[in-house]
């Protein structure tokens, strides 16, 4: 094929528009604009909380206002200003809903165009959601059935509420309030979020699955979400985001913690579409999100498997602290930029029990103008006997005006741990397209099935059904070239 | 009345002071003005700097160290630090000056090439010193590069000319007498299009008193050229070593630097190679084995501004003792930097529970039609080589000092002088054998 048309499918590929970009109209209950002590007493009279929470939020709030914007990611963005933000919007209560008829038919429609599995029939499918839409939950299946196992799977602040002691106990004990900048912000003025508690020995029956949307203009994001799996528990979660097309930039902070307990495991999947900004960069979500799980136990295992395609600007590093023996963390990343989007993302291990593993598969791939870094540290502690590490990050580059970063930290301090790391960044074989064109098989449809070669034994760690949005979300982020 | 208080760099720049340099050209007394300049808005590296995230040198700034010109320097002394069996243009310096004593000088030998020390280059061949020094090294923001850009008193001049081979090697020794030394050596090699240099630079010091070498080596490598620079790092227990190597390569031209950390306190290199020309290839190499508590960062810098060129580097570290190794890489590819290979190695044995390792291979790409790849490994001798040696009837320690020979031997075998390798080789199986 000649040069043009080649160029013609690249121009094709990094151009695509957002595909979900759409607005719902529901009247939101708002906060006033901007950030003092008031707006978080505002947030928390608002959500009816304890005086104990109260009082941790405004302790963060504090340290917060001491704290200065960090500035040692590879991203480049005009810096949010924190006083023009809306920290509180809800979807205004109507009632307490008992089936699905009775919510908001825009809400529903909204995530029909999303192919949320919502309604009864998609329930069958085994997959309980409860939807965070503007920062509050607004329905919950499966609850009944959960219940009976004992399993707690409810919004942050129904748990506030019902199990005060177990929130109490967790919340900040993987995270600190004062972890970093984002995460103080967040639980300053966290709004909802989801709790989850499998209690011992329970296998949770089926993935829990939570839909994040933003949808009013100018309001923060700020969620919060908590994964408790006690001794011999074992879940498997999943997170999916899109957002509709906005004009200005919009932040999201989120914090996610997860805390296994002996013998538990907790598998951690999220498909990332937040809205990207258009072709020249302008809109677009600023995610700075902390997540960070912690084997606390013996022979735990936290397992984050993320694909990467939305955001404007994304900063995101879901870690593992691997304190019991034996325990394991693992971490598999897709992360597509395209267009003027800019990710730096990676992932922590952090090896204090002996026998420790964990894996971290990368997987990065940039097209259009975009910027992609992989930036993780394996840190194996002195006390981390017979650890073991393998670290793979490979970079596919499309076209001639993105970047491909890699700074990967590794700090070892035990002589009986094993730690590999490589990474290569290289574009797209010609002589792999060459192969696949002599076959009859067109170069778009080449670059994808390489594509979708290149982030296999990522996306084969995702649940079935995610696997197929999250190939769908990265057909449309390069489409033109891809499928 | 209030009293006056100085900072640790003030007082450790004070300290500096009291060299005569006015006797130079303008033109190098400007270089060091802006220096000076510099230093006043820069202070001692900590590890809040990125760059310096595993070493922190303020502890450097509360020495008294002051530079120093040796006397009485013992012939026998001297030649305790040549390397056997090197037959090789010898220049030696102590506490950074020049030794004409004890250096074979070879100014414009059959008009081919001049090897000399560069306060006499500064003078003699102006023209060929005045477009290169310090060219590379205006970096604002190091510290240390400043400081011996400010303070240095001589170094190695060596210049080939175009079409031009050095018939031997030249060796550059730097030796370190006295009590709280401060040296600051400084070399400049040019090789003109098509030249061919080899230079040894070796770190020494004559006893055990505590010093401070702050070295710069600068490289310019034109069209064609090919320069090999083996640099070896043998100081006292007390010595603090923080080197700068710069190299400029231009269209078709070969560069490759092997580096041996040996021995001292502290050791940090950092070498910046600027592949500034298509068809380049720079080389860049450390062979490391360490005891006792040295602590070695060696940071390398590669940048790809052209097309078509090509950057290797191994580094191969064994950590004994309570010592801890540091590799930070970067490779950095332009925009335009099309057709660019570039490959990171940096492979680590942990010997004891107290060693350490630190690795940071980074990886900045700008252009798509690349092939770059880096890799880091940290872990033990294989156990069952070590098990196949054993059941062959070779013992323990023996079988060990084998399979270091193999690890280590990748990068040596870069070393091309064989004299050379040999030296380097026995420090790397002296410090591994004093504990295993």
């Amino acid at each position: 094929m000649s040069m043009s048309d080649e160029d013609k499918i690249i121009e094709e590929a990094t151009t695509g528009d957002y595909k979900y970009g759409f607005v719902t109209d529901i009247e939101s209950d708002l906060a006033k604009v901007g950030l003092t002590e008031d707006t978080v007493r505002f947030i928390s009279a608002k959500k009816d909380e304890p005086e104990w929470l109260l009082d941790w939020r405004l302790k963060a709030f504090r340290m917060w206002e001491k704290m200065e914007e960090p500035d040692w990611a590879h991203v480049s963005y005009p810096k949010p200003n924190f006083q023009d933000i809306i920290y509180y919007a809800a979807p205004k209560p109507k009632k307490e809903y008992e089936s699905l008829d009775q919510v908001d038919p825009e809400i529903l429609k909204t995530f029909e165009k999303l192919g949320v599995p919502i309604n009864e029939q998609k329930a069958l499918s085994g997959v309980a959601v409860d939807i965070v839409m503007d920062s509050v939950s607004v329905a919950t299946t499966f609850k009944d059935k959960l219940g009976k196992l004992g399993i707690i799977f409810c919004s942050f602040s129904e748990a506030v509420k019902n199990h005060p002691e177990l929130v109490r106990e967790y919340v900040g004990s993987v995270v600190p309030q004062t972890d970093n900048f984002y995460s103080a912000l967040n639980s300053a003025v966290f709004s909802d979020g989801s709790f989850c508690y499998i209690p011992k020995g329970v296998r949770c029956p089926m993935e829990l699955s939570t839909y994040f949307r933003i949808n009013e203009a100018n309001t923060g994001q700020f969620e919060r979400t908590l994964i408790i799996a006690d001794e011999g528990a074992y879940v498997s979660y999943l997170e999916g985001c899109t957002a509709p097309q906005r004009d200005e930039n919009q932040l999201h902070a989120a914090v996610v913690e997860i805390v296994a307990k002996k013998d538990a495991e907790v598998k951690y999947s999220t498909v990332q579409n937040w809205y990207p900004g258009d072709k020249k960069g302008r809109g677009g979500i600023f995610n700075f999100v902390t997540k960070r799980g912690i084997c606390a136990g013996d022979n735990s295992k936290i397992s984050w498997t993320q694909v990467e395609t939305g955001s404007a600007v994304t900063w995101k590093y879901p870690s593992c602290i691997l304190k019991g023996d034996n325990s394991v963390g693992e971490f598999f990343s897709v992360a597509v930029t395209n267009n003027m989007q800019q990710a730096d993302t990676g992932t922590k291990m952090i090896h204090l029990g002996k026998n420790t593993k964990s894996t971290i598969v990368s997987k990065g791939i940039s097209a259009g103008k975009s910027q992609n870094s992989y930036r993780g540290l394996v840190k194996i502690a002195k006390g981390a006997d017979g650890a073991r590490n393998f670290s793979q990050c490979d970079s596919l580059l499309i076209g001639a005006k993105c970047g491909a970063h890699t700074f990967p930290y590794i700090e070892c301090q035990n002589k009986s741990a094993k730690v590999e790391h490589e990474a290569t960044t290289s574009k797209i074989g010609e002589d792999q397209l060459f192969y696949c064109n002599q076959r009859g098989i067109k170069t778009d449809k080449a670059i994808g099935l390489i594509v979708n070669g290149f982030c296999k034994n990522v996306m084969d760690n995702l649940p079935m059904e995610f696997a197929i949005e999250a190939k769908k979300l990265l057909e449309i982020s390069l489409e033109g070239s891809v499928g | 009345m209030a009293t006056l208080t100085i900072s640790d760099k003030e007082r450790f720049l004070i300290n500096q002071e009291g060299q005569d340099f006015s006797h130079e050209a303008k033109t190098f007394i400007k270089i060091r003005e802006l220096a000076l300049k510099n230093l006043k808005d820069l202070d001692f590296p900590t590890n809040k700097l990125e760059d310096w995230k595993y070493t922190n040198l303020r502890g450097i700034s509360k020495i008294e160290f002051r530079p120093q010109s040796a006397i009485n320097i013992i012939a026998a002394k001297v030649k305790a630090h040549k390397i056997p069996n090197l037959d090789a243009y010898t220049l030696v310096f102590v506490n950074g000056f020049f030794s004409a004593e004890f250096s074979d000088t070879a100014e414009e030998k059959d008009g081919n090439f001049v090897v000399t020390n560069l306060n006499t280059a500064k003078k003699k061949f102006i023209k060929f010193v005045e477009p290169y020094l310090g060219f590379q090294t205006r970096a604002k923001d190091q510290f240390f590069v400043n400081l011996n850009a400010a303070f240095s008193q001589d170094g190695a001049f060596v210049y080939v000319k175009a079409h031009q081979k050095l018939d031997k090697p030249v060796h550059i020794i730097n030796l370190v007498d006295g009590d709280l030394v401060a040296a600051y050596p400084r070399n400049l090699i040019i090789a003109d299009k098509l030249a061919e240099a080899q230079v040894v630079v070796s770190y020494e010091t004559i006893d055990t008193a505590s010093a401070l070498s702050n070295v710069i080596n600068e490289v310019f490598v034109a069209e064609g050229a090919h320069v090999q620079m083996d640099k070896i790092q043998n100081e006292n227990g007390n010595t603090y070593h923080i080197g700068a190597d710069y190299a400029v390569q231009h269209k078709d031209s070969t560069f490759t630097i092997n580096t041996i950390p040996a021995n001292g306190k502290l050791i940090r290199n950092n070498l910046s190679i600027l592949l500034d020309g298509t068809g380049c290839t720079a080389n860049l190499n450390g062979a490391i084995c360490l005891n006792g508590d040295i602590h070695v960062d060696n940071q390398t810098y590669v940048d790809h501004a052209q097309p078509n060129c090509d950057s290797n580097e191994l580094y191969k570290a064994v950590v004994n003792d309570q010592a801890a190794s540091i590799f930070n890489g970067k490779i950095y590819v332009n925009k335009i930097a099309q057709q660019t290979n570039a490959f990171q190695s940096n492979a680590n044995i942990l010997m004891s529970d107290d060693a350490k390792a630190n690795s940071k291979p980074q990886l900045e790409i700008y252009a798509d039609d690349v092939k770059c790849s880096h890799g880091c490994t940290i872990g033990q001798f294989d156990d069952e080589a070590l098990f196949y040696l054993r059941t062959r009837g070779i013992k323990e320690s023996t079988a060990k000092k084998v399979l270091l020979e193999a690890f280590i031997g990748e990068v040596l075998d870069n070393i091309k002088i064989e004299a050379v390798r040999d030296y380097a080789s026995a420090l790397i199986a002296k410090n591994f054998n004093s504990k295993n």
